[in-house]
């Protein structure tokens, strides 16, 4: 079974852990042990550092690699929302297409409400389809 | 007096016109919560500090420099990635922004087109094509609202769950586990070396003293960081409680209580983001 991302911090938190009893130990001791004793043991604690690292380098490179889709899926929206934008910019040529406007001028001419809610309503059809 | 009343007639339809089709669209606390977000992103020192941690610690692990310069290598690559994919966010957030600010587009062409037809015809009074000129700009202005408001709540619906997945899933973890146990690991290797020169002894008083003062600084570097770890993790957490209000109310972006959410939780950022900068 392949190792995940949350394997591979548990196994770091594990040798991290095991670093910290031999810190303590060697709080508590190193007046009493021999200078041997003390480079052995803080060697030790040194390789699962080293461990211990190397499986955060892991645990990353998993994590980023599960984030692959929700990216991809990010992506997609914000090449959408580029789309819009880009659309928002055409709105004022869309409406000049559909004489949106020009219905909205016959209505003020003619001082006619009916006529002027008719052609917003137009307009904002015509935005909304765009 | 005929005249006068119809002006105000078209100036009081052009209000009801665009409160009706806009419903008074608002959407400033969406800006500046996407604005702050934004720019939150931008400050990505935590991965920069994480990529770099081998080749701190290198310098008190020396009999393994291989293992650091190839655990460096590998969080290159890897930091390369994840400022990617916070750019990503930002890029997000960034169209999240400019869809949701007034004014994006500027529709003084055509409305100028609209009221010089209006003069030519000569019909017209000039006061009356000014306030049809003013009509204009409003309807336009309010069904562009609508439509931007319509447009900002698809795409938070679609973003929604990757973003999710990222600032509240992977890059969280990311965060909140690795990058603060890399820094314990840091601290680890500070308290090996340098308890253990103080420990043997063998150097003067001055030597001493100035190996502790040291060894006090390095600690105080490695803390300062896992503050900048915590802000970091403050932001991205509040940009996604952020997102998920967005979501939820989607359908109604003005409402007073989001408004309110959403402008309290860009203060904040804004806040963590001092932070960051002293940390």
């Amino acid at each position: 079974m392949p190792l995940t991302a949350d394997d591979a911090r548990a196994i770091a938190d594990a040798f991290h852990s095991a670093y910290e009893a031999i810190d303590r130990y060697l709080d508590d001791n190193w007046e009493t042990i021999s200078r041997s004793d003390y480079d052995t043991l803080n060697e030790a604690g040194k390789t699962l550092l080293r461990g211990s690292a190397a499986m955060r380098t892991e645990a990353v490179g998993l994590s980023i690699d599960q984030m692959a889709d929700a990216s991809a899926e990010l992506q997609q929206v914000i090449g959408d929302a580029k789309e819009s934008l880009a659309r928002l910019e055409t709105i004022g040529t869309v409406i000049r297409l559909a004489a949106g406007l020009v219905d909205l001028a016959k209505g003020i001419l003619e001082r006619n409400p009916g006529r002027i809610f008719n052609a917003s309503r137009e307009i904002v059809r015509t935005i909304a389809d765009a | 007096m005929l005249q006068q009343k119809s002006i105000l007639r078209i100036k009081v339809l052009s209000v009801l016109l665009a409160c009706a089709l806009s419903a008074c669209t608002d959407l400033s606390a969406v800006r500046e919560w996407s604005g702050t977000s934004l720019e939150a992103t931008q400050f990505n020192e935590v991965v920069a500090t994480y990529a770099d941690t081998p080749e701190r610690v290198a310098f008190y692990d020396k009999e393994k420099a291989s293992f650091w310069e190839t655990q460096s290598k590998e969080r290159r690559a890897q930091a390369k990635a994840l400022e990617l994919q916070l750019s990503l966010v930002g890029d997000y957030m960034e169209a999240l922004h400019v869809l949701s600010a007034d004014g994006v587009t500027d529709y003084t062409e055509d409305v100028d087109q609209l009221t010089g037809s209006l003069k030519n015809t000569g019909l017209v009074p000039e006061s009356t094509v000014g306030a049809a000129g003013n009509l204009a700009t409003t309807l336009l202005n309010a069904a562009t609202n609508a439509w931007r408001k319509g447009e900002v709540g698809r795409l938070i619906g679609e973003a929604n769950a990757p973003l999710q997945k990222i600032l509240a899933g992977e890059l969280r973890s990311i965060v909140d586990e690795d990058f603060r146990g890399d820094l314990a690991i840091e601290a680890g290797f500070l308290d090996s070396y340098f308890k253990r020169l103080l420990r043997i002894g063998g150097g003067s008083e001055t030597a001493n003293a100035a190996l502790n003062e040291w060894y006090v600084l390095r600690k105080q570097e490695n803390a300062r960081r896992i503050v900048a770890v915590d802000a970091y993790l403050r932001v991205l957490d509040k940009i996604s409680e952020g997102h998920q209000k967005l979501y939820d109310n989607r359908n109604d972006l003005d409402a007073v209580q989001l408004v309110q959410d959403l402008f309290k939780l860009a203060k904040e950022i804004r806040k963590n983001v001092t932070e960051l900068m002293k940390a």
